[in-house]
């Protein structure tokens, strides 16, 4: 602990105050401030503050839970929600492609599998802490989900419905474009970015771009693990 | 005993109001006020301590602070001392110089 570089113990204290729903600039102003102290002092944070999360939990520091309109609840969820489905629909895509099918099926446990993706999701939201912080939990959990993610489309292979490729293609690809899109705006509008006081007139960065294309990336990541075994069989 | 060896437990029973009257004289940042308090003999007070006490003193509106601009270097968190808090101050001064008269009083007692 003596030797956690600077960057972590600010990263450990960041994740720590915003798991208190410490507004983002009262984060920023509270990371400049051991920064500026810790150039000043010549010494780490680890030497001036001691432990990063046991830091972060004695300031007093004010707390907000924004109030969640219907606006900002379909503005968040929504495009999470069309990418998640987006992404689940490019398996079947690929399968179609590669058999020359004329339509595309998807299969009853790829639907649960969608289910249950939009569950563990949620689930994950309400026991971030206790996940982040118990590691075990945290692997179990994880774990768990993707192996069961992965088994439900081969217990259940029967069809659920089947659709012309092109249709779903369409589907797929206006889906993923309005999680794009929709993530950005949303981040925008109900962002809380950590503002640096130090630097009053820099924007507030918009979250990186990864979040931002994760379900792209995401259906990539599937429509490869459906062609791979294809490709090699 | 030198200055600056006292007990901890006293010290951190203190600090709150040393913190106080170490702004009366002006407002000032974090570093420079911890080298403030160790001069006049308060000890190692290191940013874990004064930070979290400094921050209750702003939510109790003793104190309020702002960023001011560094002279060509990156600029630092002042802390000011605000009417309540100067109004507190003197306020826990008197009690201090109360309390610390009955606890001479009571030591230096013969019998009890």
């Amino acid at each position: 602990m003596n030797t956690m570089p600077d960057d972590k113990w600010l990263a450990e204290m960041t994740l720590e105050l915003r798991l208190r729903d410490v507004p983002g600039p009262v984060i920023g102003d509270a990371l400049a401030a051991v920064e500026t102290h810790c150039a000043d002092a010549g010494q780490s944070a680890v030497e001036a503050f001691g432990d990063p999360r046991q830091y972060a939990r004695s300031l007093t520091l004010p707390t907000h839970r924004p109030a969640a309109t219907f606006a900002s609840r379909v503005g968040l969820v929504g495009p999470i929600a069309a990418g998640m489905t987006g992404a689940f629909l490019l398996p079947p895509l690929v399968r179609a492609l590669h058999g020359g099918g004329v339509t595309a099926a998807v299969s009853w446990g790829e639907v649960l599998c969608l289910g249950l993706a939009g569950v563990l999701v949620w689930l994950a939201l309400q026991l971030l802490r206790p996940l982040l912080e118990n590691w075990l939990a945290g692997v179990v959990f994880f774990g768990g989900g993707v192996v069961a993610l992965a088994l439900l489309p081969r217990l259940v292979p029967a069809t659920a419905f089947a659709l012309p490729p092109w249709l779903v293609a369409l589907t797929c690809l206006v889906l993923l474009g309005v999680s794009v899109v929709g993530q950005r705006k949303a981040a925008q509008r109900w962002g809380d970015p950590i503002i640096d006081p130090r630097i009053p007139s820099q924007r507030p960065t918009v979250p990186g771009w990864a979040s931002q294309w994760l379900f792209v990336l995401v259906a990539l990541a599937l429509g490869l693990l459906e062609l791979v075994p294809l490709l090699w069989s | 005993m030198a200055v600056g060896s006292w007990p901890s437990e006293w010290l951190r029973g203190v600090l709150s109001l040393a913190v106080l009257r170490a702004l009366a004289d002006g407002p000032t940042y974090g570093y420079a006020l911890a080298t403030a308090l160790e001069e006049a003999g308060f000890g190692t007070i290191k940013g874990g301590t004064l930070y979290p006490l400094l921050s209750r003193l702003e939510a109790a509106a003793l104190v309020q602070t702002e960023w001011r601009a560094g002279d060509g270097g990156p600029g630092r968190k002042y802390f000011l001392l605000t009417a309540a808090g100067r109004a507190e101050l003197t306020a826990q001064a008197d009690l201090w110089a109360a309390f610390a008269r009955h606890t001479t009083r009571f030591i230096a007692k013969k019998e009890l």
